[in-house]
């Protein structure tokens, strides 16, 4: 591992556990945890609203149609916890889960949106956080592997 | 032989139309598997009801759990419901949604739907031990379980069919695609067999025809060798009878004897005429005939014409007149004999055909052409020397005995390279263009003085450049002298030359012999006198 690398993921785990900190459980919109290195953030909606905020255009077989996604992206809240392979493990409010590679995130800007259209996700409909790809962007994301990866209220992201 | 080409041609278009047709059937196959193939790789709605149906359990658990007094929360409570809410949101939007409506005839999610925004006041503000509530709730959504697993069942049920009926259909498109991929290279195999075996038979029939066509021109050379050797046969007793008909005519004093004999003169002539062109086309028929291509005097054949066809004019009551135009060189390169034939024949076909009054040659060059402008005057109106133009028409039933010298004009020009063109003069006289390639040798007489010791030096000299447009001069004309040919091999034979150059300053001075310093003269033909390189050196002073 080279120097940056280290200081990197040095930097985030001290960021994360500064966030990790100041969080009440019941506050947590989404709980960050890397298994690897032990690093578990939990993120409020503040949190995620102050991060990097990216938008992608896409269609995909739940909306009617081009339709603006925006949020964070998902490599960026993987890196608070200094995540840099492995599986990711993404859990919905019903327990759900499905796992996705790392290199999803490295190679696709993945969005975990909080809004659509500007207008913010429900828990009611796939609130507080729905994972979207840029499938129209990319058509070989236009696949049903990718569609059962586009896991709505999307509450716990584990890095195995 | 036609019908086999067009059976080859129709087998031909036919292979080609069937090939097309399996293409576009085999492409439309494709698409047809690719959309097949877009419709199986949909998401998978099974997993969708299914969800929904478990939800609601989960939701209905939770009430059930709660009310039991054990772990459950009335936040977990409302959780759930939130969960089931937005599962029913996925039937009421985009393409999953709308393939699952499409299953739900019984509008059991749409009940659903309306049986949680009846119930969502009560969820929202439930207590954690208001039992009563939670039982109430729980008995509304009941019936529902029930009808939704209904609804699960009839979509698992439809995908498997839809899944089953893309299968067989992309199993039916595959079976089509390979019996049309079978087929294609069936008949393009027997396409091509069927193309070679007629190869083989075009290939026979070709060299038949080769055979043939050998036979043919063995045929017409023997014919052509025939007419030659009968017209040559015929042309010397026919000189016989010419000759002694010159002397009966010489030696007979009766008039009326006389005329006849002119008119059996006349008839002679005519008939020698005839089997002198008999074997000019017997000759040209050969295809070994060739120009033959040397230097002449333009002169001459200007001089030639009146002599050669002054009696044939006479007798015609036509004016014959030969005149050259513009700067035609004094010396040409070409056939000269063809040349003159081909002005014959053509003016003797308008003096024997055309009633020509009066017939005009005008010779010219330019550009490496000689250009002939043969102006007829005719009596009458609307004739024109069809047989010097259009299609050759060489076929036994229409060859008639005036064509023969007009056709063997045109076929003479055009073995010389040359061209024919027909027009009409300001006065509407015929005009006809017969123009032939020759190549200019000399524009003028060339100046030339001898500057030798013996007369058989002299004679050896003339006769090497003999025919050329050269003006032999002596010392008087110095000034004007543009060639001196200068035996050498004298003692003084540098002061001499320097006597030469100074009275003849524009003169070359060609040495004869092995002077003793060659670099005196112009240029140097040795002895024995080498009359090839003399001659080409003049031909180069004369161009």
């Amino acid at each position: 591992m080279n120097r940056f690398k280290k200081l990197s993921m040095l930097m985030s785990m001290v960021a994360a556990t500064a966030i990790s900190g100041a969080v009440k459980a019941q506050d947590a919109m989404l709980t960050v945890v890397n298994s690897v290195n032990g690093t578990e953030v939990a993120l409020t909606v503040a949190d995620v609203t102050a991060l990097a905020q990216a938008t992608v255009n896409t269609e995909n077989e739940f909306v009617d149609a081009m339709t603006a996604f925006e949020g964070p992206l998902g490599r960026d809240v993987l890196a608070l916890v200094g995540a840099e392979a492995g599986t990711v493990v993404l859990t919905a409010v019903n327990d759900y889960a499905v796992e996705v590679p790392y290199e999803d995130f490295m190679n696709y800007d993945v969005v975990f949106a909080t809004s659509a259209d500007g207008e913010a996700f429900s828990r009611r409909d796939k609130g507080p956080i729905w994972v979207v790809y840029p499938m129209s962007d990319h058509s070989e994301l236009q696949d049903p592997v990718y569609n059962a990866r586009l896991i709505w209220q999307l509450v716990k992201v584990e890095i195995k | 032989m036609r019908s086999k080409l067009l059976i080859s041609k129709i087998v031909f278009g036919g292979v080609v139309v069937v090939a097309i047709v399996l293409s576009i059937s085999g492409f439309l196959t494709f698409k047809d598997n690719i959309e097949a193939m877009r419709r199986a790789s949909q998401e998978n709605i099974s997993w969708s009801a299914t969800q929904l149906e478990r939800e609601l359990t989960r939701f209905m658990d939770s009430l059930g759990t709660s009310r039991a007094g054990t772990a459950s929360s009335t936040v977990d409570i409302n959780q759930r419901f939130d969960v089931l809410w937005s599962r029913v949101a996925v039937f009421q939007r985009g393409a999953v949604g709308a393939r699952l409506r499409a299953y739900d005839s019984e509008h059991v999610v749409e009940r659903l739907f309306d049986e949680l925004k009846r119930n969502e006041v009560a969820v929202v503000s439930i207590k954690s031990f208001d039992f009563t509530r939670m039982a109430n709730i729980r008995a509304a959504f009941f019936p529902l379980s029930e009808q939704l697993n209904d609804l699960s069942l009839r979509i698992t049920v439809g995908e498997e069919q839809k899944a089953a009926e893309i299968r067989a259909q992309m199993r039916s498109s595959a079976n089509f695609a390979l019996y049309a991929s079978v087929l294609t290279v069936v008949m393009i195999m027997g396409a091509l067999v069927y193309f070679v075996l007629e190869g083989r038979r075009f290939r026979k029939l070709a060299d038949v025809n080769k055979a043939l066509a050998e036979d043919f021109r063995n045929a017409s050379e023997v014919k052509s060798r025939f007419l030659t050797m009968m017209s040559h046969e015929l042309r010397t007793p026919m000189n016989g009878v010419l000759g002694l008909l010159a002397l009966a005519r010489a030696n007979e004093d009766n008039e009326e004897q006389k005329d006849r004999l002119d008119q059996v003169d006349r008839s002679a002539n005519r008939m020698l005429g005839m089997l002198t062109d008999i074997l000019d086309f017997a000759a040209l028929e050969n295809t070994q005939f060739s120009p033959m291509e040397k230097p002449f005097f333009s002169n001459e054949l200007l001089l030639a014409l009146p002599e050669l066809l002054g009696p044939v004019a006479i007798q015609a009551e036509a004016r014959l007149h030969v005149a050259a135009e513009g700067t035609l060189p004094v010396m040409l390169c070409g056939d000269a004999t063809r040349l003159r034939r081909t002005y014959a024949l053509m003016i003797t076909y308008f003096l024997e055909t055309a009633g020509a009054r009066d017939i005009g040659l005008k010779l010219a060059y330019e550009n490496g052409v000689l250009q002939a402008r043969i102006e007829v005057d005719y009596i009458g109106e609307g004739w024109s020397p069809d047989l010097l133009f259009g299609e050759r028409n060489n076929s036994k039933d229409s060859f008639a005995v005036e064509a023969l010298g007009p056709s063997v004009a045109r076929v003479l020009v055009e073995k010389m390279g040359g061209t024919i063109a027909l027009g009409s003069t300001a006065d509407s006289k015929i005009l006809l263009s017969v123009d032939v390639p020759a190549t200019a040798m000399a524009s003028k007489q060339l100046k030339l003085r001898l500057s030798l010791r013996s007369s058989p030096m002299e004679m050896v000299c003339k006769s090497s450049i003999a025919g050329l447009p050269i003006d032999f001069v002596d010392a008087e004309s110095a000034n004007q002298t543009e060639v001196i040919l200068l035996e050498t091999g004298i003692d003084d034979e540098a002061s001499h030359v320097a006597d030469i150059r100074a009275q003849s300053p524009l003169a070359q001075v060609f040495g004869i012999g092995r002077p003793k310093q060659p670099e005196l003269f112009d240029f140097v033909v040795e002895m024995p006198l080498q009359a090839e390189q003399l001659r080409n050196r003049v031909l180069e002073v004369l161009r």
